[in-house]
């Protein structure tokens, strides 16, 4: 079943990702899905994801303050039900699998193009 | 199940559901027909029964007329009667023997039995059974019957008309009466009994006839039923023998997929557990033998490295897991092109790459299984491996064509030319004798030197396939000549390897160039003579080349002017060290002398700083070649700490050295004011391959002048006699 | 066709090192290494000795050395004959040496012939030998000596 509507944070350090990612959510395919915030480190994500309670995040890997491991686990601890996919140029697979294990549902790989993110997207969302 | 499953099951199962429902009709007609079959059986066996009891009435009705008419006979009849005289005197009843009253009796009985049993047969309607109990006798049916009841009630009327007198409670019947009523009993009881027989006998043939018509249709209904029993059996088992062979087909199917199967295939549970089917070729690239049920991960850690194997762990619970999507965590298989050692059929260790896929397998939506698939990739890998060399070869080769197409065939013949003589040069040092590490030191810096060189060249012609196998060698060769007492005599083997690399290349690029240069044909590559030498000196696109590239990679901006007019009459030789040396100055120049646009702008500078060559022409024989920059000039101050910092100086020593003699330190080896080492300069060679260059030219000096943040010149004079 | 690199030259010299060590307590030392190219020929001693590779290696290892070095290796081992036949004999040896190594560098999926030993400077060598050979002068004592590697590999 889908929801009518998801509310979506984009958590990234890069300016860039996160207007491209802000950019993507455009494409008419994802018009179900409504940006409630960005965060640009682990922190900031977390006071974010509090207040609006999303039900997607976007989840870099590396970021000052608090990585998206810790960030990643903070959230599913907050609210089980979300679903957070991380975006990574991590060449190192051991930490994006534990992030995985934090309760994180996917991974995509940073370069990433916009019908990559658009797919996981609908992966996400479907059932 | 959804409703298309269903549907399904019904078109399945059409041909004997049909079969068992015409089945229950056919059976239910038979019993119908076997019911009315018995029912009109009864109904047959009453007519037959009552009309061959109408035979014996009617002989009884005669017998006691005739009873009675013997007892009167035998009675004085006076006696009886009261008027003997009159023969319709009528009889008393009273005085009538008991005999005689009992048969009156009967008679009144039979006769009324006799008259609404022919009136059921007739009309139909109620009548005394056999057993005395009423019942429903039907109206006679073919038209010998009727007509036989017809004949019957005709004679039947009369008679009972005679009887009527002597019967009812009050019998006043005379003597002539009666002898009337016995006279037509004696003349019709015969008949009536001939007729009832007929009668009897027909029933009985309608009922026969009706019985075995009925027999036949029952029988036909048998069979029917019989027949589409068969059928229905047949069509079962057929369809059950079908679908036991298509099980048996898909058994078999399977079973042979699992046996041809390239791939290793395997279905994990839950638990991480091998299910029970498995492709043959599984043990075989697992190389090791597997049973059903036994543990997956164990055969991993036992192949893989530690690392690997938790990634592994985590990939294969994430799987088994709900939360994440398949799709979405593929990427991070870590189980991709894992090299295995493994033994051949010869008993010899064998490197083969495998991969592991993992899928997961949905019963009802939820995750039962996991199936493994496992490729053997060696090939594909080597492919890869040998597509990526082939790839860089062929770059070099691509550059090399670029060259040629741009119309520069002179100069990559020179390069040829050049480098091939250098790594002679290399390899005939390397073969003299190293008995100390003074002397390999020494070998060291010529080879870095002369490597230094060609990558300078390889660098101005474009070549970057070389100039970057050069930049990685010199590289080596300094970290070789950094580790100081380390060095022993086996460095100078991984120098020879590095030559052969340098070999390799050389050819490669050596080849090309003269498989390229037949095609174009020979005057292609040959020197172009004096007199047809362009207007622009081909060293100026050299130089301009490659001073723009160094500029780019160093976020420098430059304009160069080269006048290289008075070079046309010299002689190649010359020409060709020239070239050498602009390089290395130029490099130089970039690197160290000019600024960034922005350190320019606030040194009052122009953004854009300026480089320029020239060759002047001083008269006897006697030339000139500049090269001047507008850079940061040579700032000794600047020299001392960087010698310090790199470590070539103790603070001490340096600040013992006058500003000349740390400048003079620039032209030997191992000296570099680049904070990195990076491929255009700072490795400390450069102006030691200059200086040597000069001293061996005919005449050669060099001089340098420089003022700082102002500019650098360096002046080179030889001779050209 | 991959080339070797200097794990496997070392692999060869240190076979002969190891052998000087093991008899003579005192191993040999690289002086030079370079390739065999037009105008740079190998160099010869007197007395060589060669292994032939074929598998997943193929080519040829030689060592080559003065007959003085020899006869100086039979005085240390303490043998009395220093004939001609004993000096083949022991450079024969010193190839085996470098065969068993080469087995275990490269592995057994490869095929090393018995060595075969000449007593005269060899010089169809330099002719037979490939271009971009490596060419190793190791020094014993006062003595050269020389490990010629020809080998390519199949991959």
């Amino acid at each position: 079943m889908m929801k009518k509507e998801f509310t979506l944070l984009i958590v990234d350090d890069s300016a860039i990702i996160r207007s491209r990612i802000a950019r993507i959510l455009s494409d008419p395919r994802l018009g179900f899905i409504r940006m409630t915030g960005m965060a640009k480190n682990g922190m900031d994500a977390i006071t974010q994801f509090m207040q609006q309670t999303p039900d997607i995040v976007t989840m870099d890997i590396t970021m000052p303050e608090m990585d998206g491991v810790e960030c990643t686990e903070k959230m599913i601890a907050f609210s089980p039900n979300c679903s957070i996919l991380v975006i990574s140029a991590l060449s190192d697979k051991a930490t994006a699998l534990k992030t995985l294990k934090k309760g994180a549902r996917g991974f995509l790989y940073k370069p990433f193009t916009d019908e990559e993110l658009i797919a996981a997207f609908l992966e996400l969302v479907h059932s | 199940m959804d409703k298309r499953n269903e549907q399904s099951v019904f078109a399945r199962y059409r041909k004997i559901i049909l079969a068992v429902i015409l089945f229950m009709v056919v059976d239910s007609l038979v019993i119908g027909i076997n019911f009315y079959n018995t029912y009109k059986a009864d109904e047959s066996a009453l007519s037959i029964n009552l009309s061959g009891r109408q035979g014996t009435l009617s002989q009884r009705i005669t017998t006691v007329l005739l009873l009675m008419q013997r007892s009167l006979d035998a009675n004085d009849e006076s006696s009886l009667v009261g008027n003997l005289q009159d023969s319709d005197l009528t009889v008393n009843i009273f005085n009538l023997p008991p005999s005689v009253v009992r048969n009156l009796k009967e008679l009144d009985q039979t006769v009324t039995l006799f008259d609404t049993t022919l009136k059921g047969f007739s009309d139909g309607g109620i009548v005394t059974g056999g057993d005395g109990k009423p019942t429903l006798l039907t109206q006679v049916e073919t038209a010998v019957s009727r007509q036989l009841v017809a004949d019957t009630s005709e004679i039947w009327t009369k008679y009972f008309e005679l009887l009527k007198p002597l019967l009812g409670e009050e019998r006043n019947f005379s003597v002539a009466e009666l002898k009337e009523a016995v006279s037509y009993a004696q003349n019709n009881n015969l008949e009536i009994q001939r007729l009832m027989n007929d009668l009897t006998t027909d029933l009985e043939t309608v009922a026969n006839k009706r019985a075995s018509t009925l027999r036949i249709v029952l029988v036909i209904g048998i069979i029917v039923a019989f027949i589409n029993f068969c059928y229905t059996v047949i069509i079962t088992l057929r369809d059950l023998m079908s679908g036991d062979k298509k099980l048996a087909e898909s058994r078999n199917e399977n079973a042979e997929i699992l046996a041809t199967v390239h791939e290793g295939l395997f279905l994990l549970n839950k638990d991480k557990k091998l299910g029970t089917q498995f492709s043959e070729s599984l043990p075989r690239m697992l190389h090791m033998d597997i049973v059903p049920g036994m543990d997956f991960m164990p055969i991993l850690k036992n192949m893989v490295s530690s690392e690997v194997y938790e990634s592994a762990v985590d990939y294969v619970e994430l799987l088994l897991g709900e939360r994440v999507k398949e799709s979405l965590v593929a990427s991070l298989n870590p189980l991709t092109n894992i090299p295995v050692s493994m033994l051949d059929k010869f008993g010899n260790t064998q490197s083969r790459y495998l991969s592991f896929f993992f899928n997961r397998a949905l019963v009802d939506d939820k995750i039962s299984h996991v199936l493994v698939t496992v490729q053997d990739v060696t090939d594909r890998v080597q492919l890869q491996k040998q597509v990526e060399q082939a790839k860089s070869m062929s770059k070099a080769e691509v550059e090399t064509l670029l060259r040629l197409a741009g119309n520069d065939f002179t100069s990559l013949q020179q390069f040829i030319d050049n480098t091939s003589q250098a790594l002679g040069q290399i390899n005939e040092k390397l073969s003299e004798s190293h008995d100390d590490t003074r002397a390999l030191l020494h070998t060291l810096n010529y080879v870095l030197r002369l490597v230094h060189g060609i990558k300078g060249e390889a660098a101005a012609l474009g070549i970057e396939a070389l100039e970057g196998y050069a930049h990685a060698c010199e590289q080596e060769m300094v970290a070789m000549r950094e580790s100081g007492q380390e060095l022993t005599s086996d460095s100078i083997v991984r120098v020879a390897v590095l030559l052969e690399g340098f070999y390799e290349r050389y050819s490669s690029l050596a080849n090309i160039a003269s498989r390229l240069g037949s095609v174009l044909g020979t005057g292609a590559l040959n020197r172009p003579d004096a007199a047809a030498a362009p207007i622009v000196h081909p060293m100026v696109e050299h130089v301009t080349h490659l001073a723009q590239r160094i500029a780019t990679d160093h976020g420098k901006e430059v304009e160069i002017s080269c006048h290289f007019d008075k070079l046309s009459g010299l002689p190649d030789h010359i020409v060709r060290e020239l070239q050498s040396i602009s390089i290395q100055l130029v490099r130089n120049a970039l690197v160290h002398g000019i600024e960034t646009p922005t350190e320019r702008l606030t040194r009052n500078k122009p953004r854009t700083g300026s480089l320029s060559l020239w060759c002047e022409y001083l008269g006897s024989g006697l030339y000139e070649f500049t090269v001047r920059d507008d850079g940061r000039g040579i700032v000794p101050e600047h020299l001392r700490a960087n010698f310090v910092k790199n470590g070539r100086l103790t603070p001490e020593k340096a600040a013992a050295m006058s500003d000349k003699e740390i400048a003079g330190l620039i032209f030997k080896p191992g000296i570099s004011t680049a904070d990195k080492a990076n491929i255009d300069a700072g490795h400390g060679v450069g102006l030691d391959v200059v200086l040597e260059k000069v001293d061996t030219m005919q005449g050669g000096r060099l001089s340098v002048k420089s003022r700082p943040d102002s500019f650098t010149e360096f002046r080179i004079q030889f001779s050209a006699a | 066709m991959k080339n070797i690199d200097e794990s496997d030259i070392h692999s060869f010299v240190n076979a002969v090192s190891g052998f000087f060590l093991q008899v003579t307590e005192e191993k040999v030392e690289i002086r030079s290494a370079y390739l065999v190219e037009d105008g740079i020929k190998p160099t010869t001693f007197e007395l060589t000795s060669y292994i032939t590779l074929s598998g997943n290696y193929t080519g040829r290892i030689y060592f080559s050395a003065p007959r003085a070095l020899i006869a100086h290796l039979l005085l240390m081992m303490q043998e009395p004959d220093r004939s001609e036949e004993r000096l083949l004999d022991a450079v024969g040896e010193i190839a085996n040496t470098i065969s068993g190594n080469a087995r275990k560098h490269f592995g057994e999926a490869m095929e090393v012939t018995v060595p075969v030993t000449q007593a005269t400077k060899p010089d169809w060598l330099e002719k037979t030998v490939s271009p971009r050979s490596y060419a190793i002068l190791v020094k014993w004592k006062q003595y050269r000596a020389s490990v010629i590697v020809d080998i390519q590999t199949i991959e």
